[in-house]
């Protein structure tokens, strides 16, 4: 199991990722992790809300009811601007951070 | 499909959410919960596994919690950041729910504020309610600010209050200009017998016919009595008090009319006074006056007089006319009027008596504990807001206006008064059901007292005011300052514009629990010399039984021929006493010590008389033969009465050391001569010695005969045999415990008159001790009020080195991993703490000081700035300051830099 702390620092990073291409609702978000860590890396709602109103209030995503037809109506967040250069800040300095690990380490970066 | 939504709801209770914000979260993480659990369905779980996870994964955080710290933005319809619906009285219930679960939710806090502010409402209510009770509040007679006590005073020994003459009340009853009447009594002994059961001894007055109606009250049941224009009659006539009626004829109606026996005299009882009505002191039977003020003597000072003023016509303009009636009177009578004066003094001024200045520097007290109380709720108020900046920040970002920020601040500041109100109410009824119940002594108008409710509307206005004040400026500060600041500070740093203001209160509560502790110190050591004074007598294991023989029957200045068996029934009842084995002495006076004799003039042979009634005064006391030997006092010289000093024998007297030093000085006082000038003293003692010379016999130590602050005024002590008085404080001392004492000479007493009850009873200690009870009884209030101003100024220092001790823990943390000894880090916040309370202590010895001459009225023995108590209390201030360091300095010592860091 990864790490709790790593885990909720890199909880943001991977939801501003996820959010890139497309608006998700929040169990997207939720399934889309599990499925695309193979399992390692999994959110649940008790953790997931909250961090998705931290965000929205910090103004890096924003949510928005979505009613579709013969739906229930479902809400979506999309990335901002503000959530885009978050987001590439980030990944930089993972990039950086991994990097780092690796040559300390000796651990090969897959 | 599940219906999830009341679990969630139920995890949302602590967020503290609107309903719309609630709705849509409920909403949201409804379908997030079904989705998964259909997944978990399709996956093949049974549907109870299924809810059984879902619901587990809910449980992983504290979602409301973490909800509540995140105030979620939905829609931007955040109520608590204000939604338009800001009306003056919309949810005002949710606003209070609010309030007491945000107060709930920092125990400590809300306890301490509660704590602090409980006590001090309590303690100032309590004692206002004193105040109120037995100064302030009107007296139950009607119009009693006209009803003024008349005195008289003798200028030439400044003795002011003293009792007055029956003549000269009708001589002050005719001063038209200045009162409308009145009215005089005396408090003969009286004994009652009335068939229904024991005699019994009934505090009475035989008063003038225009007592009641001086005073403006009539008897609820029956009448009173009519009035002569000399005030007396010769019907028998008696009024009894609401308690006598209730407690002896069992609120029976038919009592009126009935007679009964008083002091060997038949009485017809003509009416019942209201419960409330206590004149004077707790008289329980009113006997109508049956002599003529006007035919008894001007030489007689025996009586108390009350008097309505004129509408219009104050105690000052009263005085003036008493005092120029006086100068005429001490022209036309010299003998018995020269340099006496009269004086008035409004009626409720003199039922406070000594308890004015006391109760006033209590007074004092409470304020100054009710002032610490709201600066420890200040403070903590303070505190509180500082941690709660960053909250504050965050609102006001998120759009909340400043009235509605002020508002949330509002509510808690209120709930947190209301709180301490209400403890404080508690703490006010016990408060003043305890000094009543276990006061020492004799509270005036105790009757009268009960919680004021507009007292504690008062001290519960003070606090509000408080707790808005601190409460919510903070909120008002803070929404108007730089956001950006203020954001920026909640990672580091401290408030320094509150952490001042905090240091300035603590400062100021240091410097007023100084000068209460100062107060109590200083009347603590005031009481402790008043008792250590010498009384001058040996007081261990001697009792005092007044016994009061019935005029009728044991002679009065109406039937003197029957003095000798008032004579004989002492001299009998003693004798049997001292055969008793039990009883090691035995004696009788007609005084107990530290009370003052009759101040009757007396002449030394030689001295030119000059002008009559320039003699000079003494005390006379009467004494039986073995009075000085039980409560031990010494014989200086010369021998003790014995059976020779008869009636028929020549007058003889002893002399305490004062006076034989004054008026026989460098000489031997035995064997010399007096000329005692009192032959009666009113109806109560008779001199059956008819000359006036009398030999001194012998010179006895000398016993305080005032207070046992003043020394030994100048006595002459007649024998029993030649001066009886119909009442006599029997005094035994024996090797039993005093309760049997007490039961062998009541006895002795029915052996030999069945009808004679006992009055009060007494331990010798206990009568020496009564004299300080006033300012014990201050005294012990105002250590309560000091323990609890030095406990408020602890929790205080505690509480601000606790804040800072978290808000400096990087700093602490830096100087730790820098090499700093924990030892250097706990001194760091010691100095801070000791600073703090050196500040305090300095401004509050300049307090005492200061505030000290309030207290003078009630010192003894101490000078207001009495170094040593200014010591002992500013050390012992030190002392509990450094206690409330320990704790967190000891925090500051033990915290692990890693972790500060890691955190900060």
């Amino acid at each position: 199991m990864i790490d709790r702390e790593l885990k909720k620092g890199t909880t943001p990073l991977l939801i501003l990722a996820l959010l890139e291409q497309e608006a998700r609702h929040g169990y997207e978000l939720s399934k889309l992790i599990e499925v695309r860590s193979r399992g390692v890396l999994s959110v649940h709602a008790a953790s997931l809300y909250p961090l998705l109103y931290r965000m929205e209030k910090q103004r890096w995503i924003r949510g928005r009811w979505v009613e579709k037809a013969g739906q229930r109506r479902r809400r979506y967040y999309q990335l901002t601007s503000a959530g885009a250069e978050v987001l590439a800040a980030q990944r930089n300095s993972w990039t950086e951070f991994v990097g780092a690990i690796s040559r300390v380490a000796g651990v090969e970066y897959a | 499909m599940r219906d999830w939504r009341n679990e969630i709801r139920r995890r949302l209770a602590d967020a503290q959410l609107s309903a719309a914000q609630e709705a849509e979260i409920v909403e949201e993480l409804a379908q997030h919960l079904e989705d998964r659990f259909q997944e978990l369905i399709k996956r093949g779980s049974k549907e109870a596994d299924a809810g059984r996870i879902v619901l587990g994964e809910l449980e992983a955080d504290n979602l409301g919690r973490t909800l509540r710290e995140v105030k979620p933005r939905v829609n931007a319809a955040d109520p608590m950041g204000g939604d338009g619906r800001d009306g003056l009285l919309y949810g005002v219930w949710q606003d209070v729910r609010y309030a007491v679960r945000t107060l709930r939710l920092s125990p400590a806090f809300t306890g301490a504020a509660v704590l602090a502010l409980g006590l001090g409402v309590g303690a100032a209510t309590a004692v206002f309610s004193l105040l109120n009770g037995v100064v302030l509040r009107p007296l139950s007679y009607d119009q009693p600010d006209r009803l003024v006590m008349v005195w008289e005073k003798d200028n030439e020994k400044v003795l002011s209050r003293q009792p007055v003459s029956p003549v000269n009340v009708m001589d002050y009853r005719r001063l038209r200009s200045a009162f409308e009447d009145v009215a005089a009594w005396w408090k003969p002994e009286i004994n009652l017998v009335d068939g229904a059961g024991e005699p019994i001894r009934v505090s009475t007055v035989e008063t003038s016919e225009n007592l009641f109606q001086v005073l403006g009250v009539s008897p609820v049941l029956g009448r009173g009595f009519q009035i002569d224009s000399t005030l007396h009659g010769t019907e028998s006539e008696a009024v009894i008090s609401h308690r006598l009626w209730q407690s002896r004829f069992g609120g029976d109606r038919s009592v009126i009319g009935r007679a009964v026996r008083l002091n060997g005299s038949d009485f017809t009882i003509v009416g019942v006074m209201p419960p409330s009505f206590q004149f004077p002191d707790q008289t329980d039977l009113w006997q109508r006056l049956q002599w003529d003020l006007a035919q008894h003597s001007r030489h007689a000072h025996f009586m108390q007089a009350v008097a309505r003023l004129r509408p219009g016509i104050t105690a000052e303009l009263a005085n003036r006319e008493l005092t120029a009636l006086s100068v005429r009177l001490g022209k036309e009578f010299p003998p018995s009027n020269r340099n006496r004066g009269a004086h008035a003094v409004v009626l409720g001024e003199d039922v406070a008596g000594v308890f004015r200045p006391g109760l006033f520097a209590l007074l004092g007290a409470a304020g100054l504990l009710l002032l610490i109380a709201c600066i420890n709720v200040a403070n903590l108020l303070l505190a509180r807001s500082a941690a709660r900046q960053t909250e504050i920040a965050v609102r006001a970002t998120l759009g909340a206006t400043r009235a509605r920020l002020v508002r949330q601040f509002l509510f808690e500041s209120l709930v947190l008064a209301g709180a301490g109100t209400l403890l404080g109410l508690v703490v006010a009824i016990a408060g003043v059901q305890a000094v009543l119940r276990w006061s020492p002594i004799d509270i005036p108008r105790a009757g009268d007292i009960a919680v004021s409710g507009v007292v504690l509307l008062f001290t519960a206005l003070a606090t509000v005011a408080t707790a808005i004040v601190f409460g919510v400026a903070p909120a008002l500060l803070a929404s108007r300052a730089n956001l950006q600041s203020t954001l920026k500070q909640m990672t580091r740093g401290t408030t320094s514009g509150n952490a001042r203001a905090r240091s300035v209160l603590v400062v100021a509560e240091v410097a007023l629990a100084v000068a209460l502790l100062a107060g109590a110190g200083l009347l603590i050591r005031s009481v402790n010399a008043l008792l250590d004074e010498d009384s001058g007598v040996e007081a261990a294991q001697v009792v005092s039984v007044d016994v009061a023989l019935p005029e009728a029957d044991y002679g009065s200045w109406q039937n003197p021929q029957l003095w000798p068996r008032a004579e004989q029934f002492y001299s009998t009842l003693l004798t049997r006493l001292r055969a008793r084995p039990e009883i090691t002495s035995a004696g009788a006076s007609n005084f107990l010590p530290l009370e003052a004799g009759w101040r009757v003039r007396f002449r030394l042979p030689g001295d030119v008389p000059a002008q009559p009634g320039e003699e000079t005064l003494a005390q006379y006391h009467t004494v039986d033969d073995a009075y000085f030997k039980t409560i031990g006092v010494r014989l200086l010289g010369g021998r003790h009465f014995d059976e020779r000093d008869r009636a028929d024998a020549p007058g003889v007297v002893i002399v305490n050391q004062a006076f034989a030093r004054q008026f026989f000085p460098g000489s031997n006082a035995v064997g010399k001569q007096v000329i005692a000038l009192a032959n009666n003293v009113g109806p109560l003692g008779v001199r059956l010695v008819r000359e006036n010379l009398h030999e001194v016999i012998g010179v006895v130590a000398d016993v305080k005969n005032t207070s046992l602050k003043a020394e030994a005024e100048p006595a002459i002590y007649s024998t029993v045999r030649q001066f009886p008085f119909l009442k006599m404080y029997i005094v035994g001392r024996g090797q039993v415990d005093a309760a049997t004492l007490v039961e062998l000479i009541r006895t002795e007493v029915q052996r030999i008159d069945p009808n004679l009850p006992l009055g009060e009873v007494r331990t010798l200690e206990r009568v020496l001790a009564a004299s300080a009870d006033p300012p014990r009884f201050i005294m012990l209030i105002m250590t309560v009020f000091a323990g609890l101003a030095l406990l408020l100024s602890a929790i205080g220092i505690y509480g601000i080195l606790s804040y800072n001790v978290n808000q400096r823990s990087r700093e602490l943390g830096v100087r730790l991993a820098l090499g700093a000894r924990p030892l250097d880090v706990l001194a760091l916040v010691v100095r801070e703490g000791v600073g703090l309370s050196l500040a305090g202590a300095a401004l509050g010895v300049l307090a005492a000081l200061a505030g000290s001459r309030w207290l003078s009225g009630l010192l003894y023995g101490v000078q207001p700035n009495d170094p040593l108590t200014l010591v002992v209390v500013v050390t012992l201030v030190l002392l509990v300051a450094l206690i409330a360091c320990v704790a967190p300095g000891r925090r500051a010592a033990l915290s692990d830099p890693a972790h500060t860091f890691r955190s900060g």
